[in-house]
């Protein structure tokens, strides 16, 4: 499933502030004013979208440390993502971008305005989580589990990153979102989540 | 074969691949192009279908045929792609419908947004294009970064005689992914040589229509549609169109010059059919489309030469020391600051030289063509006359630019013009030649007829072209000047090409230079100057221009030009409010505790102020040590002990920063030494694409007073040791913020090591640990950017 519309106001603060490294309470109202126009700008450079497919679960495999989903002969190893998924009877396999301006944005104010463009990154950072929030809260809508596991990224634990390219293909994240991998695997854009999520019944 | 079924009225193509694999048995997540040998039967059938069903083109499953896809199988691109035509010839046997190599992106993303070089690109291009020799037609398909579609299309191009097709993919706002206007995509494929443009996937028949239309504004090409079955439904990710829908949708773009019709995801054979009836009964007006207006362009930026533009000049060596040795130091972030402020000031494109001895200037232009690019819309003019640079930049510029400049003499219009015609640049011609610059209006035309009439012959056509007339300094030639500005008129009116001036020499020799300047440009734009090569911070000249389109009728209901006038009050408001403090009245001693105030506090104008009042009467070594180290000393406890954050730091770096600038003028100007307190190499790993952190650590170091050679990201071993001999660095600062990346920081290390190189390696990043650190061999940790300076002060002092 895909969606593009997002409507998110405001940026959690807080959160914000945590990822740029500062205590939002302890901030002065300079540091505040300059954040409150940094969450601004994001809001207005940034085009949220995610996508997300569920499978069901095969099997999890604790011995040879392998997890396998039903229609797709793609599997995940690791004993990480065993533990994860143990007792999930479905996965989420999602992914969500705030898009390639939002990078761009930040990378422009680097060079001039370092310090704004730190409040850009924590912002976005938390931007794309809640835009993850929002997303899980479709994925319960539609699909009622008992409870939802947290999102466990490619590259937590022992689950390779190596996985991330054809995942991203699995979920037509690069139609979708225009989501692509680095060599090492890294997101692009930047501001982008890639996860698995399991739901239990 | 192609040219002849240009000659019909509409080409039906073929519709979409995937589902009808799917449906066949591909299961999700295989790849789809390993049907064409473990299945060759079931794509023939595949494709048959079409054939049957009516297309003219069919495109051979080779869409994700890269040599990226097919790393960790056992088959080449090639075995592949012969197996996909193979097939696809099969189908076609005893028709005349062409066969197409299908060419999709690469999934990967071109730097500067991704790590991708655009080099090796067009190799993996090159490689698909070279297996597809035994197609008819080439298309390029599904894109959405021109970039990677000038790519791809030059790889065609260059190793192909086939005619090639290319289609973006569009998201609803009208632009792609990565920002690309429709417009821009116009010009850098019509300039680049391509046979027809249009669209497919991403969106529905009706989405598409204001934009196909938009499309035909921008070029004369024959123009492509291939939409997907309409949109998928959210919750059953079926698409919504019927064939009947589709096909009727379809035969109502009959009149906006769409020659090549067909479907994309979602649609069938049954699509194809429908289409095919539907086209029987449907009459087409193919119109005239000319008057293609004309502009320049970056990926995500057209700017229309339909009222006069500004150019601005400042991104250049010539007279200017502190930008010499920012080129030296391979300074890259001084050059963007030039640009970021004369974008912010109201300059429409911006003119690049980067041409200095001692330098690598075909690196250096690329560099900072592609971090600019990276950062800002503003389209480019290339300003160089070496072949290799200019050859090298027009091919990796993203969109449409300007080159400066070729002139009349044989040898420059020889070395340059096939370049200019290859890439559908614009180029500049200076009316003059080897007899140096005219006296007279009539050898300019002259010189511009010579210009024009040659580019022609090389299939530049007047659209293309904008002559300078050359300006002349009034104090030297003062009969003269009003012979340029003749020379305009005629020109424009006689050949219709554009023109363009470097207004400011003007001046030269003369007092109150700011006034001859602004009244000679306010009479060149009268005399119908489109492009003007001026400062764009220069507000006097902005205000000419403002003022001029006012009169002019060209900025309707002077909106512009009231806004501008608003925001400079603003801006001179503010600046008078920020200076209330008179330090005139103080005392030395105080000055100096000021300064210390003002660093802490992040104030930048203060500390300005106040810096260039100290310099007068205490010496540079002396603040220096005794005042900003103190202050950012005090800021870093601070910060240290929680009670300021890491914005606060940068803002009192930055502020000791302008300090540290003047001091560097004064001393530039008086001809000594630079306070170095000693040099730093820094760098992102390879494989790591993270650089924030890597900047504060710069900004900081740079801050107190050490020179900071600035390597970017994703930087090989090799590059980091060259440049620390170079530089003769006595540290060098690694930053790696991934567990994956952190092997580069080792092998690179390593490689200082096993040089031999007389400095000491710092390293940091998220996920570095001081164990760890030590453990690759580093010989300081650094858990913050604060730490990074602590540990400069212990290897330098």
């Amino acid at each position: 499933m895909y969606i593009d519309s997002f409507d998110i106001k405001k940026i959690d603060m807080k959160l914000g502030a945590a990822f740029s490294k500062c205590n939002y309470d302890n901030m002065s109202d300079e540091l505040k004013a300059l954040m409150e126009n940094a969450c601004n700008d994001v809001i207005k450079t940034a085009s949220p979208k995610a996508v997300f497919e569920v499978f069901d679960i095969d099997s999890i495999c604790e011995e040879n440390e392998k997890v396998s989903f039903a229609d797709t002969e793609f599997i995940l190893t690791g004993k990480s993502i065993c533990k994860h998924l143990k007792g999930s009877k479905k996965a989420v396999f999602m992914a969500a971008t705030l898009g390639t301006d939002v990078d761009r944005l930040i990378k422009k104010e680097t060079v001039s305005k370092l310090e704004y463009a730190v409040f850009l990154d924590g912002l976005a950072g938390a931007l794309v989580e809640m835009v993850c929030d929002e997303t899980e809260k479709i994925i319960s809508d539609t699909y009622n589990p008992g409870s939802m596991t947290y999102r466990f990224g490619l590259g937590y634990g022992d689950l390779s990153i190596e996985y991330e390219e054809e995942f991203l293909r699995l979920i037509k994240a690069g139609s979708y979102l225009g989501l692509c991998v680095t060599e090492s695997n890294l997101l692009i854009p930047c501001k982008s989540v890639a996860c698995i999520i399991g739901l239990r019944y | 074969m192609f040219n002849e079924l240009l000659k019909k009225d509409y080409i039906i193509l073929d519709g979409g691949m995937g589902t009808m694999l799917q449906r066949a048995g591909l299961k999700l997540g295989e790849i789809p192009e390993l049907f064409n040998i473990t299945e060759s039967e079931v794509v023939t059938s595949i494709h048959k279908m079409y054939v049957d069903a009516g297309s003219n083109i069919i495109y051979a499953n080779t869409f994700g045929a890269n040599r990226f896809k097919f790393e960790k199988t056992q088959y080449s691109v090639s075995d592949i792609v012969k197996a996909a035509i193979s097939n696809a010839r099969v189908a076609v046997k005893g028709t005349d419908c062409l066969v197409a190599l299908d060419i999709g992106p690469i999934g990967r993303m071109l730097k500067p947004v991704g790590d991708l070089d655009f080099d090796v690109a067009y190799d993996v291009f090159k490689e698909i294009v070279l297996a597809g020799k035994e197609a008819d037609v080439v298309v390029i398909e599904t894109m959405t970064n021109l970039a990677e579609m000038k790519a791809a299309l030059l790889a065609v191009k260059e190793n192909s005689d086939l005619p090639v097709i290319c289609t973006m993919s569009l998201e609803k706002n009208g632009r792609t992914f990565t920002g690309c206007t429709i417009p821009s995509m116009a010009y850098t494929l019509t300039g680049l040589g391509a046979d027809a443009i249009g669209f497919n996937c991403s969106l529905g028949p009706v989405e598409l229509i204001p934009f196909i239309e938009e499309l035909g504004k921008y070029t004369n090409l024959p123009l492509v549609l291939k939409p997907n079955a309409g949109l998928p439904d959210p919750e059953t990710n079926e698409y919504n169109i019927s064939a009947e829908e589709f096909a009727d949708v379809m035969s109502k773009i009959n009149n906006y010059g769409v020659k090549f019709f067909g479907g994309c995801c979602g649609t069938t054979p049954e699509f194809i059919c429908a289409l095919k009836k539907k086209f029987a009964d449907t009459d087409f007006v193919h119109p005239d489309r000319k008057n293609i207006p004309v502009a320049v362009c970056s990926q995500t930026k057209v700017v229309f030469a339909d009222e006069p533009r500004i150019i601005g000049e400042r991104i250049n060596p010539t007279g200017k020391k502190l930008f010499k040795e920012a080129l030296l130091n391979h300074n890259i972030d001084y050059i963007l600051k030039q640009a970021l402020e004369q974008t912010d000031a109201g300059a429409d494109i911006l003119d690049v030289n980067v041409g200095l001895p001692g330098i690598d200037e075909k690196e250096m232009m690329i560099t900072v063509m592609e971090e600019i690019q990276g950062i800002l819309d503003i389209p480019l003019q290339i300003d160089s006359t070496n072949p290799e640079v200019v050859e090298n930049a027009l091919r990796r510029y993203d969109g449409i630019p300007i080159l400066n400049s070729v002139n009349g003499e044989d040898d420059s219009l020889k070395a340059l013009l096939p370049i200019v015609s290859k890439y559908g640049a614009m180029v500049v011609g200076l009316t003059l030649d080897e007899d140096g610059v005219p006296k007279t209006v009539e050898k300019r035309v002259e010189i511009a007829d010579k210009i024009i009439k040659t580019a022609e012959a090389y299939g530049i056509s007047r659209d293309k072209i904008i002559i300078d007339c050359l300006t002349l300094t009034a104090s030297a030639e003062q009969e003269n000047v009003l012979k340029t500005l003749e020379a305009i008129k005629i020109i424009k009116e006689k050949y219709g090409v554009k023109t363009v001036l470097g207004v400011s020499n003007i001046s030269f020799g003369l007092p109150n230079r700011e006034l001859i300047n602004r009244t000679f440009f306010t009479m060149a734009l009268l005399s119908g100057l489109d492009f003007a090569i001026i400062n764009p911070n220069n507000l006097a000249m902005m205000e000419s221009v403002k003022a001029y389109k006012v009169l002019a009728d060209i900025d309707k209901n002077s909106i512009d030009y009231i806004e501008f006038s608003e925001n400079n009050k603003i801006e001179t408001d503010k600046r008078t409010a920020n200076t209330n403090i008179d330090f005139s009245e103080y005392s030395n001693e105080s000055r100096r505790e000021a300064l210390v105030d003002s660093i802490c506090k992040g104030l930048k104008e203060q500390s300005q102020t106040l810096i260039k009042l100290l310099l007068k009467d205490n010496e540079p070594m002396d603040i220096i040590n005794n005042v900003l180290i103190p202050a950012l000393d005090k800021t870093g406890t601070l910060f240290e002990t929680g009670k300021i954050f890491l914005p606060q730091l940068i803002l009192s770096a930055n502020a000791a920063g302008i300090c540290f600038d003047e001091i560097k003028v004064l001393m530039t100007s008086e001809n000594s030494e630079d306070v170095n307190k000693g040099t730093v190499v820094i760098c992102t790993v390879k494989g790591d694409i993270h650089d924030i952190g890597k900047n504060i650590v710069k900004v900081l170091l740079e801050n107190y007073g050490y020179k900071v050679i600035d390597l970017g990201k994703d930087v090989p071993a090799e590059k980091v040791v060259e440049a620390a001999k170079k530089y003769n660095a006595g540290a060098v600062a690694l930053s790696a913020l991934m567990t994956t990346t952190l092997c580069s920081m080792e092998e690179t290390i390593k490689l200082v090591k096993e040089n031999k190189l007389d400095c000491k390696i710092m390293v940091g990043g998220a996920v570095l640990t001081e164990d760890y650190a030590m453990k690759i061999g580093a010989d300081y940790y650094a858990k913050d950017a604060k730490r990074a300076v602590d540990v400069a002060k212990l290897i330098f002092d």
